[in-house]
């Protein structure tokens, strides 16, 4: 609840398309799906971290991956990154298949962890700067992108001091301007919200939304369950499956309740779940 | 001081090391690996040295010459080339240490009376080894074709050290060393770690006290040194089979004050640095290269420059090391020692002291 | 490629010039530490402290203790009537030899009997008593032979041998070279052990390394990366190194293009096993005390301590194998010898072998993590 009350009484937040750069052309988005998963299975020995998910996501879409600790929700994004290979089934991600053609997949998607992987001892310009270049900006290009991946993201100021004496919501910002530096067709963003006060939450699900206006597809994992609402479409994991897959009112209506909270929902499900187990 | 609180942090501690089997392995393995590499690898005396003889006169003389070294026990042939330029080229490499040059004729004005030249070479790369081989030269050499027995035969009696077997300087050394080498680095990487994790903010908010923390500290790491020397002593005695004329219980109670005081140094080290790559460098240079390097150990503090004599006695190595030979080797106890006990004790006052004033500004 | 590397180069750079305390160390490495060790360990292996007690005082005695202390080798501290009172500046380490003469020399001698001369050594010292022998042995030789020449209708055979014995490379027979040598060789091994570990380890530990792994990054970038501004820095802090060399007195007789030429591959050595260090440890401790730790038994075998022909067989042949141990023959070669790579290419071509072996090795366990 404390939540609507913060965003009611704050200020409206300044309009996030003002004063910015004018957007580098990009090549006009495909209307194929920037990501395509088909029974994609993790095993580590005996365990089954990802088991059997079939999803998809199109371009400009938010999907949020929803679910408890060590359902599998960040081992299916790492697969979809091409950082793990999946053990069963494929996946396709920005139209190039991720266990084959890695390399090529990481150039065409933004990263960003739970912990905001920045480097403490850089500056924030720094970081901008060192992933500019990691991801291929020419270096023409470096300051106007720079520029614009930090407007996007909502960061003001000169971007001059350490990253480790900056506050947690400049470094959650930091951490989207470097993972979108390079204007990637897909975002994958790993608890991009933990450890950052409401306000801020709430102002980085309006960059969100703004990103996926421009077609990018997003793909959000959150603990927050208030925050499922800001998602075009949810995922629901649990043990490795997933249980749900769709927007908030159609997962609503399936669990047959006319109104619900999040919450309910979730619950719902993994309950519903858990009976579907126990009869097989 | 609330006993239970500093035994739940010590406890607390303990838990934390023994989840960290690396460290352990390499607190408990690498004194085991020093104390072989040394004895094994620092022999003082000069046996076999590489010679290499270019022998132009190829006569009986000449051989007589060549075997002469070769069976002083001091020499070792490594090669007998014809031309000067190899053995030349051997002794820049360093595959040589020491080169007979015997030219052609040397028989011949032996014979005649006349005084034949010959040539010994030494590298003096190794000032020490170089100065023992060219002696033994030199006396071989004067004494030629006589055998080297001299109308006055020295009787050199070595004190405390007969056989001077290495080992026997040396391990004693060890015990004084090897405990400057990790209880203090571990000490200070432990708490510079809390700093860098964050988890020293829990303790600043924390009832616990100074002294607690310290002690806290100190405990488990102690255990860990003192575990350290035991393995290094049983060895060293055990294995190596060093004799101790001297009280083995005065050794090891001082060790345990020595023990509070190097890792007291570790304490100390980490109030000054931030990170844990800082701690470890700071305990470097702070703690191992000084045990290593001035502490009489290998190289004799009193051919030290004055300053230089000054800056080794500002650690505690030296004067646990000159404890721990003086127990070993020449049987001195308490009545002869206790300066230097005395200084240690007095060292590990004031280093804890310090310590537990850098602290002051943050814990209770 | 190359932007991303240059980009990499950049962060890595500014990330090392951030750290004050890392500054610090390697210059002080390069400089104070090796100015300390060539000064305070530099000792001399002459004018060992000599007391004489002399129990005859006959001609033959004094000529005798005359002989000791010509020479440089001892120098006559003092003289005492009985070991008892010499006993305690021995022990003190006042005195380094004493020296008692029988009262029965002169005679002995001159009945043409062996005489004894008692020589007592403080033992705990191993430096100070091997030396003390070896010197007394040469010159009771010198002594018999210049006695047997002298002797009055001595055969002219015993002119014996007309010797001449140099000390090549060091002839005032100090430490000071060959330490400041040794110790340029240490803080290039061990820089380049912990920097590049440090450098890895605090990506994995800091969760940047993931970052990293989603970048079009590869893993021979990253690996270049890490490994490039330690072979940078090492290198270029060489000069100073030599500067303060030549300050105290150890002359660069060699080519400067082949130290730098072979200190480079020696580096890439120490980098490699850096890098080593770096990819199977976890956190930054562990990687400090495997990586530190690790340069211990290789400082042995590389003969900085104790030469390598004294140890046994095994650790001889290991030596064989230790990076540092070539390129210390090679320093001194060049630096104390005069010599040049004609001479010292064996050492040159292992040390080339073995840097190359361990860079693949460094370079293939990272891939493998990466």
């Amino acid at each position: 609840m404390e939540d609507v009350f913060t965003v009611v009484s704050a200020p409206p937040p300044a309009p996030v398309r003002a004063a910015e750069p004018a957007s580098p052309p990009r090549p006009a988005s495909p209307a194929a799906d920037v990501i395509v998963a088909e029974g994609v299975a993790r095993r580590f020995g005996d365990f089954k971290a990802v088991d059997d998910v079939t999803l998809s996501v199109a371009p400009g879409e938010v999907l949020g991956l929803l679910g408890p600790n060590g359902a599998g929700k960040t081992t299916l994004i790492r697969i979809l990154c091409g950082l793990l290979a999946p053990s069963a089934g494929r996946a396709e991600v920005a139209g190039l298949d991720v266990a084959a053609q890695s390399e090529a997949v990481r150039a065409r998607i933004g990263y960003m962890s739970q912990r905001f992987s920045l480097y403490p001892d850089l500056s924030a310009r720094e970081n901008l700067v060192f992933f500019a270049r990691a991801y291929g900006v020419p270096r023409a290009e470096l300051k106007t992108r720079i520029a614009w991946a930090a407007a996007r993201a909502g960061l003001e100021g000169e971007g001059s001091e350490t990253v480790s004496s900056l506050s947690g919501a400049t470094r959650q910002r930091l951490a989207l301007a470097c993972a979108m530096v390079h204007r990637p067709q897909v975002l994958f963003l790993a608890e991009p919200t933990s450890g950052v006060d409401p306000l801020s939450r709430f102002r980085f699900w309006r960059l969100i939304a703004a990103l996926a206006a421009d077609g990018v597809g997003v793909v959000v994992t959150t603990h927050y369950l208030e925050e499922a609402t800001f998602c075009d479409r949810l995922g629901l994991m649990m043990d490795g499956r997933l249980i749900a897959l769709g927007p908030l009112a159609d997962l609503t209506a399936e669990l047959g309740l006319k109104t619900a909270t999040v919450e309910d929902v979730f619950l719902g499900f993994i309950a519903r779940e858990r009976a579907a187990r126990r009869a097989a | 001081m609330k006993l239970r609180r500093l035994l739940a942090f010590a406890r607390k501690e303990v838990i934390e090391i023994s989840r960290d089997r690396f460290t352990i392995g390499v607190a408990l393995f690498m004194p085991v690996m020093m104390l072989f590499l040394f004895v094994y690898g620092i022999t003082l005396d000069v046996e076999n040295a590489p010679l290499m003889v270019v022998d132009q006169d190829k006569s009986a003389a000449s051989r007589e010459l060549q075997a002469r070294f070769v069976n002083s026990g001091y020499f070792m042939l490594k090669a007998a080339p014809q031309d000067e330029r190899a053995a030349e080229y051997a002794l820049m490499r360093g595959e040589t240490r020491a080169a007979l040059f015997i030219p052609k004729g040397f028989a011949r004005r032996l014979g005649r009376g006349d005084g034949a030249p010959v040539q010994f070479v030494v590298d003096g790369t190794y000032a020490s080894t170089a100065a023992i081989l060219s002696a033994y030269g030199r006396a071989i050499l004067y004494a030629f074709p006589g055998e080297l027995r001299l109308p006055v035969q020295p009787e050199v009696r070595v004190w405390y050290n007969p056989q001077l077997r290495s080992r026997n300087f040396i391990v004693p050394g060890l015990f004084a060393v090897i405990l400057m080498a990790f209880p203090p680095l571990l000490t200070a990487l432990a708490v510079a770690r809390e700093k860098e994790l964050g988890t020293i903010a829990q303790i600043y908010a924390s009832p616990l006290t100074r002294s607690e923390f310290i002690a806290g500290k100190l405990l488990p790491y102690a255990g860990i040194a003192l575990l350290e020397l035991l393995i290094v002593v049983i060895g060293g005695l055990v294995w190596f089979q060093v004799p101790v004329r001297g009280s083995l219980t005065l050794l090891l109670a001082v060790g345990l004050l020595y023990v509070v005081c190097t890792v007291s140094i570790g304490l100390l080290v980490s109030t000054l640095v931030r990170t844990q790559l800082a701690a470890m460098l700071a305990a470097l240079i702070v703690t191992l290269m000084p045990a290593f390097l001035f502490s009489g150990f290998i190289y004799p503090i009193f051919t030290m420059p004055a300053g230089f004599e000054i800056y080794a006695s500002a650690f505690p190595t030296r004067y646990f090391l000159e404890l721990s030979r003086g127990v070993v080797l020449r049987g001195a106890g308490l009545r002869e020692l206790w300066p230097n006990v005395a200084i240690l004790a007095a060292y590990t006052a004031a280093v804890f002291a310090i310590a537990a004033w850098r602290f002051r500004k943050r814990i209770a | 490629m190359l932007g991303r590397l240059a980009g990499l180069l950049a962060k890595e750079f500014a990330q090392f010039l951030r750290d004050p305390v890392m500054l610090f160390i390697v210059l002080f490495l390069y400089t104070a530490e090796l100015v300390m060790c060539t000064l305070a360990l530099g000792f001399d292996v002459q004018n060992l402290k000599l007391g004489v007690i002399d129990h005859d005082r006959s001609a033959a005695s004094r000529a005798l203790v005359q002989e000791l202390t010509t020479g440089g080798n001892f120098v006559l501290t003092d003289q005492f009537s009985s070991l008892q009172q010499a006993r305690g500046r021995l022990q003190r380490g006042a005195l380094d030899v004493v020296v008692e003469i029988p009262p029965d020399l002169s005679a002995r001698l001159a009945a043409g009997r062996q005489a004894s001369l008692g020589v007592v050594v403080d033992g705990s010292n191993g430096n100070v008593a091997a030396r003390a022998r070896a010197y007394v042995i040469e010159i009771l030789a010198r002594f018999a032979q210049a006695r047997a020449v002298a002797r009055p209708g001595a055969p002219s055979t015993s002119a014996g041998v007309r010797s001449e014995v140099r000390v090549w490379y060091n002839p005032d027979l100090t430490n000071t070279r060959f330490m400041a040598l040794s110790m340029l060789a240490q803080a290039g091994l061990m820089l380049g052990v912990v920097l590049p570990a440090a450098a890895i380890v605090r990506e994995k530990q800091g969760g940047t390394i993931e970052q990293l792994r989603v970048t079009p990054i590869r893993a021979h970038e990253l690996f270049i990366a890490k490994v490039t501004p330690t072979i940078i820095i090492c290198t270029g802090a060489v000069f100073p190194a030599l500067l303060i060399m030549t300050l105290m007195g150890v002359p660069m007789r060699g080519d400067v293009t082949t130290l730098l030429a072979l200190t480079v591959v020696y580096l890439l050595s120490a980098v490699s096993l850096g890098t080593f260090v770096g990819t199977i440890t976890e956190t930054l401790q562990q990687a400090m005390l495997l990586g530190f730790f690790s340069l211990f038994p290789l400082l042995f075998l590389s003969g900085t301590m104790a030469p390598i022909e004294s140890m046994p067989g095994w650790l001889q042949t290991a030596s064989l194998a230790s990076p540092q141990r070539h390129y210390v023959d090679i320093v001194s070669g060049l630096f104390l010898k005069g010599a040049g790579l004609a001479e010292l290419w064996p050492h040159a071509l292992a040390l080339v072998g073995i840097s190359t072996t361990m860079f693949l090795g460094g370079w293939l366990l990272f891939r493998r993590q990466w």
